[in-house]
């Protein structure tokens, strides 16, 4: 598929327009440091595989913010808003998650994940999402809260993911707007300096 | 002055934001030891300064009555805390752990909870709508769920007064309900292409629809701008042309003599031996302090009040303070709050404009034909990247659909659902054994939709994709969702079966009122911010008549 409706355009050449602590915010995610609080190195790749799986997603300075994000959270944990009862806190979730991966890969394909395929890596994550795998002899905690760990990795890999600037330009989201605003809101408008479909490229499927 | 986002415009460090008391301009510090009613016994403590504390704190100080308000998060500062950004602003939602059953369980933080000075007001829509006469009584007019105390001609001159006092905009005709308008400010202009295809798709339908009743201005009003539709309205004004409590009631409230702490954690509710409360336990910067107050008000909403009336049991009150019907806790209601997304072949960009700008109720009221009792509130309700992904991811989307779905981003519409959900005393608040980091215990928060919600959200997702369809849209995809949180200490003219009586205060403890949503009875079908508010401002007046300052500030106020 095309990757993107508005080639060319990059949300970045904007945000001089933006307001200073936006731009920082924003600007930190594209220098990101390569050492962690929380993960360890093996921890990281596993990461970065499985985020690079469920967000179709192959650009490394995307995945390395989407595994810094990780870190942080699960570092700083400032709380997690809402935990199912009976699910362990988000960074023992994850921890023992990361290392189930090895093992189910090692049960279902003899190998550790990140030396098992593409689709033997991506079929563990689906089975995952359902639930479907028998985790129980895989480590002393007992049964894995599968669709618990599903859940937390997805979320925490997507509000990442859609955070970055490189993803925003590739939607076409034309992005902070503090303090310059929208003006040409109604439908078939735009602002100057939103992007605009690439001629060729015009429909969707 | 601006050192690498360090100092704030004032010269107040930004992180961890400062101020944690705030009483006089030119007076506010990081600390806690230039208090004002430090050591006195206060007319009024108000735990939480979101929609109803904020509204509480300005009447009752400008009534001439010491105040104190104590907020458990910062006091923030919208020119430099908050910032253009999803991910950032996560931090205006009570993030704090909560755990979840059910077979609905919560999602919590921003869905419904506000932490921070403002609380909820500052990340909410600015929808401002009013419940219709039949909310204040589905008991009696479908039998289901309970009658409010109160019915909609007690609360109508304070919804006038709220939406003068904050100059909501709104359409010259209202078409639902009993308040019809015109509205203090005129109807928000223009409208984005999302609103513009629901209001085109209600059309062709025969669905009346309208531009949305927002708290949010279109002129210059109070030394606020008008809108620039950024859009990131659930993310923080920062022009400050969308109301909050922070930028309108507390401020107000600290000029007429009220005294903020900030990034202050209430833990306890203290009690004499003859059953009144004589004050709060609150914790600062792991320091215990306490305030002496005549009247206590709680207004840290649905979770938290009855996490700290049940925290604070004692020999006179085993079961917790306040909860002699058992009630406390019970009755927790969030609006089922479905989004219909739909893939349209022109660009609608989700991201442009104030979200919500376009509503209708043409399915508020009880209809036999449908099969449930109660109704709802569809809404064009713009979205934002991290929102539009987690939504679709929630919905068990990921992997090169989702990709295909974001790089679709700008050719999605949206119809959000605010639906009126049933109370069951199974939906409740609990304590459970795992602690915080003040020793306090966690809240169980249980929530499951009963077959009336679920009948309700069936006909709202097909009549939101009808609608989305009319307007040519491609229907794609359905994200479960909820939005708001209300009950859990409902009010009641009778002590066996509520918490709180008509006027908020307590069936038990004849000087501890609760104010927030948490006594909703019932949730309506509508967004319940006007509402809270409402009562916020009828509750402080009817303190006031209590403590015999004549006829109160709001109804006089109204009266001239």
């Amino acid at each position: 598929m095309p990757r993107t409706h508005y080639p060319g355009f990059d949300v970045m050449s904007q945000k001089d327009a933006w307001d200073p602590h936006t731009q920082s915010v924003v600007t930190k995610r594209l220098q990101v440091s390569p050492r962690y609080e929380f993960l360890t190195e093996h921890e990281a790749r596993l990461i970065r595989a499985i985020a690079g799986h469920l967000l179709y997603e192959d650009r490394d300075e995307v995945l390395s913010f989407v595994v810094a994000h990780f870190d942080r959270q699960l570092h700083a944990d400032r709380g997690e808003a809402e935990r199912e009862l009976n699910v362990p806190p988000q960074a023992d979730l994850v921890g023992w998650g990361l290392a189930a991966f090895d093992a189910l890969a090692k049960s279902l394909h003899g190998r550790p994940f990140l030396e098992c395929g593409t689709q033997e890596q991506i079929d563990l994550i689906a089975g995952l999402q359902r639930g479907e795998w028998h985790t129980e002899g895989l480590a002393e905690h007992g049964a894995l809260p599968q669709k618990a760990l599903f859940k937390k990795l997805l979320g925490l890999a997507v509000e990442a993911h859609a955070s970055h600037p490189a993803v925003w330009s590739e939607m076409g989201y034309a992005g902070p707007a503090y303090p310059r605003g929208y003006y040409r809101i109604e439908r078939g408008l735009t602002d100057l300096w939103e992007p605009r479909r690439a001629q060729n490229g015009a429909g969707v499927k | 002055m601006r050192d690498n986002g360090k100092l704030t415009g004032r010269g107040y460090p930004a992180a961890p934001v400062g101020h944690h008391c705030d009483h006089y301009a030119g007076h506010r510090f990081p600390h806690l030891r230039n208090r004002k009613y430090g050591r006195d016994e206060v007319d009024v403590c108000i735990v939480g300064a979101g929609a109803a504390g904020g509204v509480l704190a300005y009447i009752l100080s400008r009534a001439g009555l010491s105040v104190v308000v104590i907020e458990a998060g910062p006091f923030w500062d919208p020119a430099t805390d908050f910032a253009s950004d999803e991910l950032e602003m996560t931090k205006l939602g009570w993030q704090d752990t909560r755990l979840v059953s059910g077979s609905d369980p919560l999602t919590m933080g921003k869905n419904n909870s506000g932490r921070g000075v403002g609380g909820g007001t500052t990340h909410f829509t600015g929808v401002f709508l009013r419940f219709h006469e039949s909310d204040f009584m589905t008991y009696t007019v479908d039998g289901v769920g309970v009658d409010w105390p109160l019915r909609y001609e007690d609360l109508a001159p304070y919804y006038d007064w709220v939406e003068r006092d904050i100059r909501v905009s709104g359409p010259r005709h209202f078409p639902w309900g009993p308040f019809r308008g015109p509205y203090p400010f005129p109807e928000r202009d223009p409208l984005s292409a999302n609103a513009n295809a629901f209001r085109r798709g209600c059309e062709a339908l025969g669905i009346r629809s309208t531009v949305t009743p927002l708290a949010i201005v279109n002129a210059p009003f109070d030394g606020r701008p008008p809108c620039i539709n950024r859009g990131f309205c659930n993310q923080g004004c920062m022009p400050n042309s969308k109301f909050s409590t922070l930028i309108h009631h507390i401020p107000k409230a600290i000029a007429a003599g009220a005294e903020v702490l900030s990034d202050c954690m209430v833990t306890q509710i203290e009690v004499n031996g003859q059953g009144r409360v004589t004050g709060v336990v609150f914790r600062h910067d792991g320091q215990e302090h306490r305030q002496k107050a005549r009247y206590v008000i709680l207004s840290n909403f649905v979770v938290e009040t009855p996490r700290l009336l049940l925290q604070s049991a004692s020999s006179l009150f085993p079961d917790g303070l306040a909860n002699s019907s058992g009630m406390v806790g019970k009755c927790i209601m969030p609006h089922s709050s479905h989004d219909m997304y739909a893939l349209f072949d022109e660009e609608i960009r989700l991201y442009k404009g104030t979200p919500v700008l376009a509503t209708t109720q043409d399915f508020y009221e009880t209809d036999r034909q449908r099969g449930f009792a109660r109704g709802y509130t569809l809404h064009a309700h713009g979205a934002r990247p991290v929102e539009f992904a987690k939504g679709l991811a929630g919905a068990g989307v990921w992997g090169s659909e989702l990709r295909a779905a974001l790089r679709d981003y700008n050719f999605y519409a949206r119809v959000t659902l605010v639906g009126e959900v049933l109370p069951n005393e199974a939906n409740c608040v609990t304590l459970s054994d795992e602690r915080d980091e003040h020793g306090m215990q966690r809240a169980v928060v249980s929530f499951s939709y009963g077959p009336n919600d679920n009948a309700l959200i069936q006909h709202a997702v097909a009549k939101g994709n009808e609608i989305l369809a009319a307007a040519g849209g491609k229907p794609r995809y359905v994200v479960p969702d909820t939005a708001h949180l209300m009950g859990g200490c409902r009010m009641g003219k009778d002590p066996e079966t509520s918490v709180v009586d008509a006027d908020s205060r307590c069936h038990d403890v004849p000087n501890l009122y609760i104010c927030s949503a948490a006594v909703f009875p019932t949730s309506g079908g509508a967004n319940p911010t006007n509402t809270v508010m409402a009562i916020a401002a009828r509750t402080a007046d009817r303190l006031l008549e209590r403590l015999g300052r004549l006829e109160g500030m709001v109804t006089e106020a109204m009266a001239r």
